[in-house]
């Protein structure tokens, strides 16, 4: 089991150093294949003009079957996006993490998708129970059953 | 053990199409195009659905225990609608089998183009390029060693077995342990197997007398004869496809009678046989969707889904909850017999020692106590 989720990753690895990563993600580190972190830019402009982000990936040995664990890191050098669909511990509230994720998907088209996320934002705002989750969230942002309700943005 | 993994796959052969130089665009999509979109390998046992997309059968017939769905459009499917392809298999076996050459041409080629002069500074700079395949981790020593793949296909009795030789005598060393001539990039495999003898393909590169590759390629072409036919008896009586059981309705007896009834093992609890059940079943007829010739044995089934029991059994040695809401709906009643268990012996415990301990002040007890109760809530 493991097993394949190991060469898949290794693929997407290799294709991440032979081909490169689009316009605005970086590789910032994949040192094993349980978690990797990829730093991402809103090209363009957008409401995060300027600003870094960086997501974490965490996966299981079921993956790509089961979806990878994603979330913003929040450290001292980066911050969660103020965005309405991710709260300011980092956790996203996106269908394509959760209930739609399709074992097709890549962790570069993860990130390609949570780009488009952020490049479409109209108004820099937290979530409005943001507040309540952060307090209760777990660790990990797979065990929270997300309601997903807006799919303008 | 983080590390481990990653240098282990780096080290064996991870194939993708990115193992193209750049300028073979067309070479890298039909590499591309024969691959399953889920785990990234050359079709193996490919199957479409209604919709027309093309997966391994196992991976799919996964995907489809997860989501009722085609992994790539999200049109609803299920395992009815799976439909095996042999067309797409023959062409996959063909491309397995000359991908390495078409590759070694391929990068031959790239190679004349950029150093028509073969100055020796531009050949390490392909040397270099060519460093992310994880095949090329050991240091060629002609630039033919340099195109050499370790796959066994590249290899075949077609190809020069002259400069096969070269090659292999050029990066053989001595295993420490057994002096056996091994690969230089293999010994480290050929250590972990216990010295075991090398792989077919360490045979096929070590030999030395055309006489010996005749003979080799011969027996090659007459095994594959015998023992397709051997597998066709084995198989001839049961290849129909197994019907997937309904378990929740099952007792547990009834359960264990389908593993018994495939001649499984029966250890482990009931959620363990189900699940080897349930992988039974997927796997068995994920190989019925092979071309009969292409089909594994039993035997190699059931080594097959030892390991993947053993893979299991690995991961699943640090617990994860999974949804811990869930966890404690379940493990409610459970939780509770505890801290039931639990409130009279913490109570009876501070008594019978409250006196020996600390017998004259009684506030200290109580805020005891009250410790002993936020635990419990938090417990709870």
């Amino acid at each position: 089991m493991a097993g394949i989720a190991s060469r898949r990753l290794a693929k997407e690895l290799k294709e991440i150093h032979t081909q490169g990563c689009p316009v605005g993600i970086q590789l910032l580190s994949a040192d094993n294949f349980e978690e990797w972190h990829l730093s991402l830019e809103v090209m363009g402009d957008s409401q995060y003009q300027g600003e870094v982000f960086a997501l974490k990936f965490r996966f299981e040995p079921q993956y790509p079957i089961s979806a990878p664990a994603v979330q913003f890191m929040v450290t001292d050098k980066y911050k969660s996006p103020v965005h309405p669909h991710v709260y300011s511990n980092g956790h996203i509230c996106a269908s394509i993490l959760g209930t739609e994720w399709s074992p097709v998907l890549s962790v570069i088209g993860v990130c390609v998708t949570l780009q488009s996320m952020l490049a479409s934002c109209k108004k820099k705002e937290r979530p409005p129970d943001n507040d309540r989750y952060v307090r209760h969230a777990p660790d990990n942002p797979k065990q929270t059953r997300f309601h997903y309700h807006d799919d303008t943005v | 053990m983080s590390i481990d993994p990653l240098e282990k796959w780096l080290a064996s052969d991870v194939h993708d199409p990115s193992d193209f130089p750049k300028s073979a665009t067309t070479l890298r999509d039909l590499d591309g195009s024969l691959r399953c979109n889920i785990c990234g390998e050359l079709f193996s046992a490919p199957v479409t659905l209604g919709c027309g997309h093309c997966f391994c059968s196992v991976c799919v017939r996964e995907a489809i225990q997860v989501k009722a769905e085609c992994p790539t459009c999200r049109k609803t499917t299920n395992e009815s609608h799976i439909r095996s392809n042999p067309q797409m298999e023959a062409a996959v076996e063909g491309w397995r089998n000359s991908r390495a050459l078409v590759l070694r041409l391929c990068l031959e080629e790239e190679k004349r183009r950029s150093a028509p002069a073969c100055a020796p500074s531009t050949i390490s700079s392909t040397i270099k390029k060519r460093k992310r395949s994880p095949d090329s981790s050991s240091s060629p020593t002609t630039p033919e060693a340099s195109n050499e793949r370790p796959d066994k296909r590249a290899n075949g009795p077609s190809s020069s077995s002259q400069e096969v030789t070269i090659i292999a005598s050029a990066d053989l060393v001595n295993c420490p342990i057994c002096q056996k001539r091994v690969q230089m990039k293999r010994v480290n495999s050929h250590i972990d197997n216990g010295c075991r003898s090398p792989s077919s393909s360490d045979i096929e590169r070590t030999r030395s007398k055309p006489a010996q590759a005749q003979k080799n390629a011969w027996s090659k072409i007459l095994d594959r004869n015998v023992s397709g036919k051997g597998k066709a008896k084995e198989r001839d009586g049961d290849c129909a496809p197994l019907p997937k059981a309904s378990y929740q309705v099952l007792k547990d007896k009834q359960v264990k009678d389908l593993l018994v009834d495939q001649q499984l093992p029966t250890t482990g609890d009931r959620n363990a046989w189900i699940a080897r059940h349930q992988r039974w079943v997927l796997i068995w007829n994920a190989n019925l969707d092979k071309q009969p010739e292409q089909r594994k044995t039993i035997s190699e089934l059931r080594a097959e889904l030892r390991r993947w029991e053993e893979g299991r059994s690995k991961a699943k040695k640090a617990p994860v909850v999974e949804d811990a809401v869930e966890y404690e709906k379940l493990n409610k009643a459970q939780f509770d017999r505890l801290i039931a268990a639990a409130r009279p012996k913490n109570s009876r415990d501070t008594q019978t020692q409250t006196p020996a301990d600390k017998p004259p002040d009684e506030g200290k007890e109580n805020g005891g106590n009250d410790d002993d109760d936020d635990d419990v809530i938090v417990l709870d």
